[in-house]
């Protein structure tokens, strides 16, 4: 199942009540449509609620989403309204369609360097993140290091990773899955449960 | 099982095994904390950005307050509906078709059986009537040989040159 398929999943389980199906699209969105946002809003703590409003005004209008579209194309447009909507409002300058649109925000994932969101009280927190992130990274066996980064940073599917290192592809999926937790592993103490820091 | 959320986001697992991932996200806390982690991880790597710890805990609290989305299941139902009236539609097409030629089929056989008997008693009733003379079958059975249809293999020439044409009514 692709990537579209999963997320129309999600989304029809969160059109017949499921809440935590959309957090879980939350999750997955939450930082790219931030980024996203922060190509026309400059304050971080202004992104953030930008990118809250953003969500509440998507699951509000998810009984309209027949999925024509892909779920991200649809969340990002509703996202770049809404920051237009809010910088009118704020009496600033909204970004002209020719500026800024869709066919954009769809590129926009492989795009400009981050920009930092982070307000100052959680500087810290997202550094120590970052930091625990790439060292992990760093200290895996080669093999899990490489499955994992083809597929984060290169995008390749487990085929072409499978191809690349010499072995099955069952292989690959266990090493970025082994990579993942022994990455995730260090995080967990920084990120509680999901009963509070999680998504 | 979180081997399978690694595979699910990855869009590497099957139709039915990811819909039970999927199934399973709802029930078990520990594998939406693996979904929100993996997700993580992977925005860290690709340095796409961090929103705030309690940007979630924020976001919950206000989708909390918004009530239950509960939206008909129209498109899956649409499908379902329109898949359905095309197979009806198909199979009364057929039905009608079929019914049409057996009953053209049927009046026609009917017609024809009709008219071959009729064709075949006037046929009759127009041959010449021989004396039935047992030295002329004879003499047929004695020069059958010189028949055109002698070269033919079989008994049909027999059949043929026996005949005595004789109307059945006189039989």
């Amino acid at each position: 199942m692709g990537d579209r398929e999963i997320d129309q999943q999600l989304v029809e389980r969160a059109q017949h009540g499921d809440k935590h199906a959309f957090e879980l699209l939350v999750a997955k969105y939450q930082r790219k449509l931030g980024r996203l946002l922060s190509r026309f809003i400059r304050d971080a703590a202004e992104i953030e609620d930008v990118t809250q409003e953003a969500f509440i005004k998507a699951y509000r209008a998810l009984p309209s989403f027949r999925g024509d579209s892909a779920f991200y194309t649809w969340l990002y447009r509703i996202g770049i309204n809404t920051a237009k909507n809010y910088l009118v409002a704020m009496g600033r300058r909204a970004p002209t369609t020719t500026e800024f649109d869709i066919a954009d925000a769809e590129t926009f994932e492989n795009g400009e360097q981050l920009k930092d969101v982070n307000t100052p009280e959680n500087e810290l927190m997202s550094k120590q993140i970052a930091n625990t992130v790439n060292q992990t990274l760093q200290e895996l066996p080669d093999e899990l290091r490489t499955a994992i980064t083809l597929r984060e940073i290169e995008g390749l599917r487990y085929e072409d990773i499978a191809t690349i290192m010499g072995c099955p592809i069952g292989t690959v999926r266990s090493r970025i899955f082994r990579a993942r937790e022994a990455i995730a592993e260090k995080l967990r103490p920084m990120l509680g449960t999901s009963k509070d820091k999680r998504w | 099982m979180k081997h399978d959320i690694s595979a699910l986001m990855d869009g590497e697992l099957e139709q039915d095994a990811a819909e039970t991932a999927i199934a399973r996200l709802k029930q078990q806390e520990e594998l939406r904390d693996a979904w929100f982690d993996y997700h993580l991880i992977g925005d860290v790597m690709r340095q796409t950005g961090i929103v705030s710890a309690d940007f979630g805990e924020r976001l919950r609290g206000k989708l909390a307050m918004e009530p239950v989305v509960l939206a008909p299941r129209r498109p899956l139902l649409q499908k379902t509906k329109i898949a359905a009236l095309s197979v009806a539609a198909s199979l009364a097409a057929v039905a009608v078709v079929a019914w049409v030629v057996l009953q053209n089929n049927t009046d026609k056989a009917k017609d024809n059986l009709a008219a071959t008997q009729q064709s075949n008693a006037a046929a009759l009733a127009s041959l010449p009537r021989y004396p039935l003379n047992s030295n002329v079958n004879e003499y047929l059975l004695a020069h059958q040989e010189f028949s055109p249809s002698t070269t033919m293999q079989g008994v049909a020439p027999y059949v043929r040159t026996v005949s005595d044409g004789a109307p059945e009514t006189n039989r």
